[in-house]
């Protein structure tokens, strides 16, 4: 009985201890409730104190081909949970045919803000606001959007810096305090002219000192184009690939090819770009690259600058106007018979006509962009299209889609146009082979235009 | 002795429970997103949450949303315009209708709206208009578009029922499960179709398909449920023309069939709840014509 006795004042104050969470604080900190709380409270006060708010840089992409870089937004947060925002580009909203908000960069749109404590300290943008859900909004072909974040964790606060984490693409972000005395409108208003200069073409012309670059073997370097909601773009996502020399088999080189992926962000002053992560080519590591505006180069950070990437020249439109051939493909009818004497002539300015002697089989305008090298079919108002079999066919999906983008090759000096996932929709008489009246689809075929 | 130690024990628990009870509490001065206090939230408050027990998020709540799904938030006025329209459109048409009143929005009405901006795309393009799970929450799509009409000109009826998209077609629906998982209807009802449901391969049938074999619509081939409240939400949001002409191009067959499975709509509705179909459609075609004159912007 004794030993009973012994057992129990022995587990009196572990009973009376254990059983009290205000116990546990006190022996290991603060609960992480408080902490989150913490955070939050720290992050609201920081973020609110900034009288000229805060330049954002922005990743997307929780997908590697949907990682396009970084983009720089202005948000200024207010007292009553409302946020102040702005955007580097212009954000452009459809419905339908309809557009139901167009501002160019550095307008500001306000909308509330929260912070989520159940799922830690998480900012939240959860009320529609057109700039700050440019990068989320989807559409028919693009359902994830450009894969933008809405919400953030908060890691690190520092008056000068925040660093939050977005939920969906998990990439680290930073929150930086503007102090630069500008105005809003004209700061983003020039980020906008610098993005415009650096991200200009989709292609660049590359050394790699070091790699191999027997003919055939040169560094390549190119930007993919995207479409930022009905709006051409050369993506901030440089893919660099060049080759190094392992040996010779006789007299062929023995290479190996390498591949670097390099997304960035313009740096605000206009004289570099920055890497969201550090690279390594040729054994030196890349963080980041100088622009010389004068060269139109790039220069990376690394003692031996090692890579050197130059935009090239802008297509002339006189390379584009002129007489073609037009080879037509799609899964419903076949590929036609080559359709000779295509015309594409000069509207005004950018804008051109493409126009079969027959305007019956090929028809459209689209407008030229000499810096990526492509033809942007027109929006569903402005063309007619094609027929295939007797139907017209449209090249933009009227509810909002992306409208069709025809390359620019220049092999041997002939200019080719061509689009290779020709999409478009057939017209509102036309009756699907499933039966459906009026049904828009695929084309899901090719219009190569070869200039004669 | 023995008793002495009880005591101590019985002392030392009572304190802990005492002490453990003070807990501390969260030293916060942050309003959280669960502390809303605008005049919307109030208004949401007063002729939701208190009456009817329902919650209006019209803020994205990402864990609300299917992971895979990317969409933007509703914005502010398009809240307004469709909570007013929740009560408008959907609760007091049931008020009116139920020999209940407002009990039976109580007892029976979708308790969680969630308000969703955009669209929602499956991978292939096509659009998803809403979701809703086990009659307990819907997800409405698509809601900006009701600001931009409002703004715009106006908005007009036919967008908020129309069969393919509309919201009332869709809230009526789900309703529609509600009602027949509280008191099911006759299993008649689904020996009309019985060989004709598909399940998932529904969406690759046309409606004229559908509207030959006796079903309302496309998804109505899913199974006898869908079938049901396919044959309720859309009859409740058509005029007798508008039916009419709707029905027009089924067959002969399909025709009967129709005819068939809404007379044990009609009869389900009128034994099971007191209510009567053609009534509950004169209420919410009346409503749906008055939409425009009510206020979608004062909302305290």
């Amino acid at each position: 009985m004794k030993r009973i006795y012994y057992i129990l004042i022995l587990a009196l104050p572990l009973l009376v201890l254990s059983g009290c969470s205000k116990f546990e604080e006190d022996l290991f900190g603060k609960s992480s409730s408080e902490r989150v709380d913490a955070l939050i409270k720290e992050a609201y006060d920081t973020l609110t104190s900034s009288p000229e708010g805060w330049y954002f840089n922005y990743h997307v992409g929780w997908d590697e081909l949907e990682e396009i870089g970084g983009y720089w937004f202005w948000c200024k947060f207010n007292t009553d949970y409302t946020v102040d925002a702005a955007l580097e580009l212009n954000t452009v909203y459809y419905y339908g045919n309809e557009t139901t908000h167009n501002h160019p960069a550095g307008d500001i749109v306000s909308s509330p803000f929260e912070f989520i404590k159940s799922r830690g300290a998480v900012l939240s943008f959860d009320i529609y606001n057109p700039i700050l859900d440019f990068f989320v909004v989807p559409s028919a072909n693009a359902y994830q959007g450009l894969q933008g974040d809405l919400e953030f964790s908060i890691s690190e606060v520092t008056p000068s810096r925040i660093t939050v984490k977005g939920i969906k693409t998990g990439k680290i972000m930073h929150f930086y305090k503007k102090t630069d005395g500008k105005e809003t409108g004209q700061a983003m208003r020039d980020l906008s002219e610098i993005g415009n200069r650096i991200d200009r073409t989709s292609t660049m012309i590359a050394t790699v000192a070091g790699a191999y670059s027997g003919e055939g073997y040169e560094p390549v370097a190119e930007r993919a184009i995207k479409n930022y909601n009905s709006h051409m773009r050369a993506s901030r996502a440089i893919t660099l690939t060049y080759n190094v020399l392992t040996g010779m088999n006789g007299e062929t080189p023995v290479t190996e090819t390498k591949e670097v992926r390099m997304l960035y962000t313009p740096d605000m002053d206009g004289k570099g770009i920055t890497l969201y992560n550090k690279v390594n080519v040729m054994g030196n590591d890349i963080t980041a690259f100088t622009y010389d505006a004068n060269t139109d180069a790039f220069t990376s950070n690394d003692p031996g600058q090692t890579v050197v990437l130059k935009q090239t020249d802008a297509y002339a439109i006189e390379d584009v106007l002129g007489r073609y051939t037009a080879y037509v493909s799609s899964y419903w009818e076949g590929t036609l018979d080559p359709l000779e004497n295509i015309t594409i002539t000069r509207q005004s300015g950018n804008k051109l006509k493409v126009q079969g002697i027959d305007m019956d089989i090929l028809f459209f305008y689209a407008t030229f962009d000499p810096n990526l090298g492509i033809l942007v079919a027109e929006d569903y108002h402005e063309i007619e299209g094609i027929t295939l079999g007797g139907v017209k066919v449209y090249f933009k999906n009227p509810y909002g889609g992306a409208p069709t983008v025809f390359y620019i090759t220049r092999p041997d000096n002939v200019t080719n146009i061509s689009c290779g996932d020709l999409w478009g929709y057939y017209a509102p008489d036309y009756v699907s082979p499933s039966g459906n009246v009026g049904a828009w689809g695929g084309l899901y075929g090719s219009l190569r235009l070869i200039h004669n | 002795m023995k008793n002495l130690f009880k005591y101590i024990l019985l002392i030392a628990l009572v304190t802990t429970a005492w002490s453990c009870s003070e807990e501390l509490k969260s030293n916060s001065v942050i309003k959280a997103a669960e502390e809303r206090n605008s005049d919307f939230d109030k208004y949401l408050y007063r002729e939701f949450t208190v009456p009817y027990n329902i919650r209006v998020q019209y803020w994205l709540d990402d864990k609300e949303i299917g992971n895979n799904d990317q969409v933007i938030p509703a914005d502010i006025e398009s809240s307004k315009i469709m909570a007013v329209l929740l009560k408008y459109l959907f609760l007091d048409v049931y008020n009116e209708a139920s020999p209940e009143g407002v009990d039976f929005d109580r007892k029976y009405a979708v308790r969680i709206f969630q308000f969703v901006g955009s669209r929602a795309y499956n991978p292939n393009g096509t659009a998803v208009l809403g979701t809703a799970e086990g009659g307990l929450k819907i997800t409405l799509n698509d809601l900006n578009r009701l600001g931009y009409f409002y703004k715009t000109g106006g908005i007009d009826p036919a967008v908020l029922l129309s069969v393919e998209a509309g919201e009332f077609h869709t809230i009526h629906h789900e309703f529609g499960h509600i009602l027949h998982q509280t008191k099911n209807y006759s299993d008649e009802y689904g020996q009309i179709s019985v060989s004709d449901y598909v399940l998932d391969s529904w969406s690759e049938y046309t409606l004229q398909e559908a509207l030959d074999l006796g079903f309302i619509t496309a998804y109505g081939r899913n199974n006898k449920d869908e079938d049901f409240v396919e044959m309720y939400s859309t009859y409740v949001t058509m005029s007798q023309s508008q039916w009419d002409t709707y029905i027009s191009s089924a067959s002969a067959a399909g025709k009967a069939k129709i005819a068939q499975k809404l007379t044990l709509l009609k009869d389900y509705l009128a034994t099971s709840w007191g209510m009567d179909l053609n009534n509950i459609r004169a209420i919410i075609l009346r409503r749906a014509s008055e939409i425009n004159s009510l206020d979608f912007v004062n909302l305290k």
